[in-house]
């Protein structure tokens, strides 16, 4: 049995947003936890609920017309959701900190690199001009970037799409994070830039003893980096555990539907790259049933009426589906 | 692209370089239009040009007047004009009598001027031998523009363009005897007098109110909202008041006789050249042909369609009263009991029916083969953009004939003034609505713009030729009587004559109203000097600034030079600034008061008059005015008028001819035989 | 950046140029007699007057020959001198104003200038500080009320608005009088031997003069101009500056300076305002450049004497002189000013920073 720290302990979170067109139910009763050390990766398709449950842990849902209904997301003993916001901030940026997909509108365009780095460093810690700017120089190499003294000053413009990537991982990194939340941070870049900002992260998890949430739709980046992954569907977790377990022997129907639809680059014979039938379902209104259930090749009577839990199949896997024991990979 | 780009940079360039190179000397600019100008003429040659006129020999240009001539034509004038410094005398020489020459004299056009001290600003030193620079000046370059030093009641503090002008009380104002009965003397009561120019009708009502502005300039449409604020109605002339609201803050007076008028003027022959878009197709039916309102019975026709009542009424709340022809009321040749036509649908119809346009013998009511009667016509009728009562006649007119025939369309259209001025100088208006303001009190000045084929708008009208010598044969018959009574009916029968021929519709005389607040006082009205007149007015201690009085008016004086002033505004000034020569007393206009001049004498003949100059009169810096001033002035004025200036009316009588440029040319002609 | 500042004010001289070849184009539509009524008073007396003044003033000649004479100059037959000339810096006599045209914009402008600069500057800071808050505030009360006076605003004619103020507050209540100043002011004003005129804008030059009466005096008369003028622009910037915000609030790099812990207020202050500033330079900028060329209806109302008027006269009486000397100004401000706000705009924006 490892002796790992528990540091985030997500309990039953849920986050509805009330629009003009009805209620959007985009988290549903999310569960799980995460060690010291862990690379978790949160994995499903465009409007799985991903992103909403990381900026539900941040506590930047907009409100309205978002609303976290229930749960409880417990950091290091205290539950996040109940802090008030002056408290929040504390934590955002400092102990908590947060990358986005998309780097060229994700940096304010008119302020310096520099600047926007120094920002955290100056709110957090405390430090002086001089002091704040020494430190995000070296934050700036420390992610590969040369010349770093003289790029402070430039804007985010002036840089290329994988270097703008690594300067917002410089800015997240600033007050050395416990935990580094990377929604879609490669997404936007291509194939051999994505390489170097994963391989990045995870060098600078070893250095910085960081605990890492990556949220991607990519399943190859999870395959690269990840210790533990989540599948989402739908706004639930529908199987969880182990990256190994998980990948090797999924036993939701969604997740083996997922890993098929991977293109296989040693396949000898030519085959139609296999996707799965039907649509993601409209998360307006309360589901009944399991949101799969529509499309899935598994599907009993049962599905249709009661949303399966989450049920451990062993230490390191879960999987919320009546039809679990059929499931087997193509 | 790229190439543009660089051919706008190297334009910019040149633009450029040529703009600091003309700074420093005129070579550049000379080389550029020396090229252009060759290409332009290249370019001018090449368009046909109209056939020159067959020329005599001789001298067409004033330009090419010899210096030699142009001394001779100066001392001409100097001969017109003589003076005696040590018997203090003026005197004019005329080729011939002129009735109306003291009415002439008595405006600011003559006023004396200070010859140093022209000479010493730049100004004509009187000379014969350098007098043509001075000639023709243009508004600006006349040292007079907005400089003055005169004789009169207030001197200019300043002139700021477009905004105000000042004058302060001349402490050694002349006047020791009063021009009226009950008038003052001595300098003015006021210190300063202020025209300010507010153009909008709002501003300038709420600072009446506010008694930010002593007289206020209230046009017609905007009185009813005065009125509620009038305290009392007064007379001018009895100087009688009646109460009229105890709670209100000013003083009304109505009824000052106006010296203007607005007319209808037939175009006899319609100038159709190039087109013409107010006459239709140019026939009966859907136009008129050119010659249309040549045409008596029509022109009648369209007299008794006029409705003078509703006119009278609507355009002017009453105040206003109908015209007999061209001299207005009161005035020598004016009878109050002259035929005028009225409004009356059956004659009008009479006279349309009576018309003959096509010219076959046949009377239009009569006519099978088809008249005005039958076919109907169309036409344009235009007023100038902004004056409303020219449209209030134009819609007068329209409705009236178009009722008495279903075939009969007048079109009404307004166009801006100087289209407007274009169409009635080419002739190219069927019909056309315009107004005479006197230039002096005198029924000459009204019969001859009227009824001379060089009068300002029968000019416009194409009569036929012996109508004009008819109507000028009797206008130089009037001029010639000195008898009162003789000159009265000879006017009178040119009076009678416009009417009976119908050449205009005679509208309507109006007449003024004036409001101040309570506190002025010495309001004094002649209605042939313009109003406001600033030297017998004062302020009571209820006002809350004694020494000023604020006029607010709209628009600015042209210039302040009395020889060039041609505009009602411009009058205003020079009225208060120089004191002219004699003036007009407003109970008998053939009645006069001395001004610069303290007695005068006029030869049997009428051809000579000699003034007697008044001594101790002092110009605004202090020179003593002496006779050669008064003489200087009027040589300037007739020597070195502008062209559209108003020394025509001291060419003509003085020196005879039409203006001094034509007086060169033909002496020059003749100097050369 | 200099470059390109250089290669826009090499242009200048040639749209400039061009602008006038339009307007003396469109001459071509007058006839001479319409052109020569603005030298006549009333009606011409005598038959002879209207030739006469057509001569004098070359009004009949070609339109390129008119032309070149008003770009080189006029050669005086008999001084040989030259005179007038656009090139040699004279742009003639302005018959409406009845002085020099360059004299009559140096004495016009500064009444212009100072309404401008008066309105935009307090009005361009609440207008966006109003916007800010509207958009911050979404669909609450402040946000209601903004888009409602917007709407009044944009509805209500300048000139009634401006007669109503004039109504109420002078002739009702008497506090705040058009024109100027009072005519005690302007006889200090006019006097050189105690009042020296710096730059002919009344405000600046009472501080200049340590006049604080005067001063006081000037402001007071500025009051209902420039309310009257900002009601309106308040309304666009404000409207402007709401709906960019709301916009600017929902990029991506405002989520991140949230996520980074910083407060709601550095958030809105330095994050989002400096971005959403953007297009409110622009239209401040261009809302500027259009007060500089003067507004006519306000300058009538209160009776001031600055460009607005001048233009209006001016065309109404087709006075050509003055008009092209006012376009060539009013061009030269064009351009100018939009380089400006360009170049503003790249102070505001480091992406759009020519290097």
């Amino acid at each position: 049995m490892e002796n790992r720290e528990r540091i985030l302990n997500v309990e039953n979170l849920t986050t509805r947003f009330y629009t003009e067109e009805g209620v959007v139910h985009a988290v549903e009763e999310m569960s799980y936890q995460m060690d010291k050390g862990d690379t978790l990766g949160v994995v499903g398709e465009s409007g799985c609920g991903k992103s909403v449950h990381a900026l539900s842990i941040m506590g930047l849902i907009p409100s309205p017309p978002g609303k976290i209904e229930a749960g409880k997301v417990v950091f290091f003993g205290q539950d996040l959701l109940s802090l008030n916001e002056n408290e929040m901030r504390k934590i955002r940026g400092n102990e908590i900190a947060m990358i986005f997909q998309d780097p060229m509108t994700s940096l304010n365009p008119v302020l310096t690199v520099g600047f926007q780095i120094m920002e955290a460093i100056k709110l957090h810690q405390n430090m002086g001009n001089k002091q704040a700017r020494d430190r995000a120089a070296e934050l700036l190499s420390l992610v590969g970037i040369p010349e770093a003294k003289q790029r402070l000053d430039d804007y985010p413009h002036h840089f290329s799409g994988g270097m703008r990537q690594r300067a917002m991982i410089a800015m997240a990194l600033s007050c050395n994070p416990t935990i580094l939340i990377a929604d879609e941070p490669t997404t936007s870049l291509d194939v051999t830039i994505q390489a170097q900002i994963i391989d990045l992260v995870n060098n600078l998890k070893e250095k910085l003893g960081m605990s890492v949430i990556w949220i991607t739709h990519d399943l190859g980046v999870i395959a690269r980096m990840v210790n533990r992954v989540n599948v989402m569907y739908a706004g639930r977790i529908i199987e969880k555990g182990s990256v190994n377990e998980v990948f090797d022997t999924p036993k939701n129907p969604y997740t083996v539907g997922l890993l098929g639809s991977l293109p296989n680059p040693e396949a000898t014979s030519k085959r139609r790259l296999y996707s799965i039938a039907g649509e993601p379902p409209d998360l307006i209104g309360k589901i009944q049933g399991c949101p799969f259930a529509n499309r899935c090749t598994f599907v009993i009577d049962r599905c249709l009426q009661e949303m399966p839990p989450l049920e451990k199949l062993n230490e390191n896997h879960e999987v919320a589906c009546w039809e679990s024991e059929k499931v087997e990979k193509f | 692209m790229r190439f543009k780009k660089n051919l706008m940079l190297v334009l910019g360039i040149i633009l450029i370089a040529s703009f600091i190179l003309s700074a420093c000397g005129p070579s550049v600019p000379e080389v550029v239009e020396r090229i252009v100008k060759e290409q332009v003429e290249v370019v001018i040659t090449a368009t046909p040009e109209p056939e020159p006129e067959p020329e005599d020999e001789g001298i067409t240009d004033f330009a090419d007047v010899p210096a030699d001539v142009l001394v001779k034509v100066c001392e001409a004038v100097k001969a017109a004009v003589t003076y005696d410094d040590d018997a203090m005398t003026m005197t004019i020489n005329m080729p011939a009598a002129f009735g109306p020459m003291l009415q002439t004299l008595a405006n600011g056009w003559a006023s004396p001027l200070d010859q140093a001290w022209m000479a010493a600003n730049g100004g004509w030193d009187g000379s014969c031998d350098n007098w043509v620079p001075w000639h023709d000046p243009s508004a600006e370059e006349s040292i007079l523009f907005d400089a003055a030093n005169g004789t009169g009641p207030f001197k200019l503090e300043h002139w700021r363009h477009g905004e105000e002008i000042s004058f302060v009380a001349n402490a050694d104002y002349f006047r020791t005897e009063p021009i009226w009965e009950g008038g003052p003397s001595g300098p003015p009561a006021l210190d300063r007098y202020v025209i300010k120019s507010v153009d909008e009708w709002g501003t300038r009502f709420s600072m009446f109110e506010a008694g930010d502005a002593d007289f206020n300039y209230v046009p017609r449409q905007y009185a009813e909202q005065v009125d509620p604020m009038v305290a009392e109605e007064c007379d001018y002339v009895t100087e009688e008041c009646v109460t009229v609201n105890p709670d209100g803050q000013f003083r009304l007076y109505k009824g000052l006789g106006g010296v203007d008028s607005v007319d209808g003027f037939f175009n006899f022959n319609v100038n159709a050249e190039g087109g013409n878009p107010y006459i239709g197709n140019g026939s009966l039916g859907d136009g008129i042909p050119v010659d249309f309102f040549s045409d008596v019975h029509l022109r009648k026709a369209f007299n008794y369609s006029f409705d003078w009542a509703i006119f009278i009424e609507e355009g002017f709340l009453g105040e206003a009263e109908q015209r007999l022809g061209p001299i207005i009321n009161p005035m020598l040749g004016y009878h109050a009991d002259d035929f005028a036509y009225s409004f009356d649908p059956v004659k009008a119809e009479e006279e349309f029916k009576a018309a003959d346009v096509d010219g076959d013998g046949i009377p239009a009511g009569e006519d099978d083969e088809g008249d005005v009667w039958t076919e109907g016509f169309y036409m344009v009728l235009t007023y100038n953009t902004g004056n409303d009562q020219r449209r209030m006649m134009s819609e007068i007119l329209k409705t009236n004939v178009e009722a008495l025939n279903d075939n009969f369309q007048v079109e009404i259209l307004s166009v801006p003034w100087p289209t407007y001025l274009k169409g009635m100088i080419a002739g190219h208006f069927p019909m056309f609505w315009i107004g005479w303001i006197e230039d002096y009190h005198h029924p000459h000045n009204w019969v001859t713009p009227y009824m001379a084929s060089y009068g300002t708008f029968s000019g416009w009208q194409n009569f036929p030729e012996d109508l004009y010598a008819k109507y000028e044969a009797k206008i130089d018959e009037a001029l010639s009587y000195a008898d009162a009574a003789k000159a009265d009916a000879a006017y009178n029968e040119l009076q009678q004559m416009a009417v009976a021929d119908a050449i205009d519709i005679f509208g309507v005389q109006a007449s003024g109203r004036h409001y101040e607040p309570l506190y002025v006082e010495g309001y004094y009205f002649n209605a042939a000097y313009p109003d406001p007149y600033a030297y017998p007015l004062s302020k009571s201690d209820d006002a809350a600034d004694p020494t000023t009085l604020i006029y607010t008016t709209i628009g600015g004086p042209e210039t302040f030079d009395p020889a060039y002033m041609y505009d009602s505004a411009s009058s205003g000034v020079i009225m208060q600034l120089y004191e002219p020569l004699v003036m007009m007393e407003r109970e008998d206009y053939s009645s006069f008061v001395g001004g610069i001049a303290e007695s005068w004498e006029i030869s049997e003949d009428g051809t000579t008059y000699t003034f007697k100059i008044r001594s101790g009169v002092k110009f605004h810096n202090g020179d003593e005015l002496k006779a050669h001033d008064a003489a200087y002035a009027l040589w300037r004025g007739l020597l070195q008028d502008r062209a559209g200036g108003p020394q025509w009316m001291f060419w003509e009588p003085i020196m005879g001819g039409i203006a001094v440029e034509d007086f060169a040319i033909e002496l020059a002609n003749e100097m050369a035989e | 950046m200099t470059a390109y500042i250089l290669r826009r004010l090499l242009i200048l001289p040639v749209i400039m140029f061009g602008v006038t070849i339009l307007i003396f184009a469109m001459l071509m539509l007058l006839d001479p007699i319409e052109r020569a009524t603005l030298y006549v008073s009333d009606v011409p007396r005598t038959a002879t007057a209207v030739q006469k003044i057509i001569e004098k003033y070359g009004l009949n000649e070609p339109i390129p020959k008119q032309y070149i004479r008003w770009l080189v100059g006029n050669k005086d037959e008999v001084t040989g001198e030259i005179e007038g000339g656009i090139l040699r810096g004279e742009l003639g006599w302005s018959h409406t104003a009845q002085m020099p045209v360059t004299e009559a914009i140096m004495t016009k402008l500064p009444v212009t200038l100072e309404l401008a600069l008066w309105s935009i500057g307090p009005i361009m800071a609440s207008g966006i500080y109003v916007g800010i808050q509207a958009a911050v505030n979404h669909n609450k009360f402040i946000d209601q009320f903004s888009r409602v006076f917007a709407v009044v605003a944009w509805s209500f004619p300048t000139f009634v608005f401006a007669l109503l103020m004039l109504m109420i507050f002078y002739s009702g209540l008497d506090w705040l009088p058009p024109e100027s100043l009072s005519q005690w002011a302007k006889n200090i004003v006019w006097d050189p031997t105690v009042f020296t005129q710096y730059t002919k804008i009344n405000t600046v030059d009472a501080i200049l003069n340590w006049r604080w009466d005067v001063f006081l005096d000037a402001v007071k008369h500025l009051i209902l101009p420039v309310f009257g003028l900002s009601y309106l622009i308040f309304a666009q910037v404000m409207r402007v500056m709401r709906s960019s915000m709301l916009e600017t609030l929902r990029e991506d790099y405002i989520k991140t300076a949230r996520s980074k812990g910083l407060s709601e207020r550095v958030v809105r202050n330095l994050h989002a305002r400096k971005n959403a500033m953007l297009p409110v330079v622009t239209i401040g900028g261009l809302l500027f450049i259009g007060l500089l060329t003067g507004v006519v209806i306000t300058e009538t109302i209160y009776n001031l004497h600055g460009l607005g008027r001048l233009f209006v006269n001016s065309a109404a009486a087709f006075d050509v002189v003055t008009l092209l000397g006012l376009v060539l100004f009013s061009s030269f401000v064009m351009v100018g000013g939009n380089l400006l706000v360009d170049v503003l705009y790249g102070f505001f924006d480091p992406r759009v920073r020519l290097s």
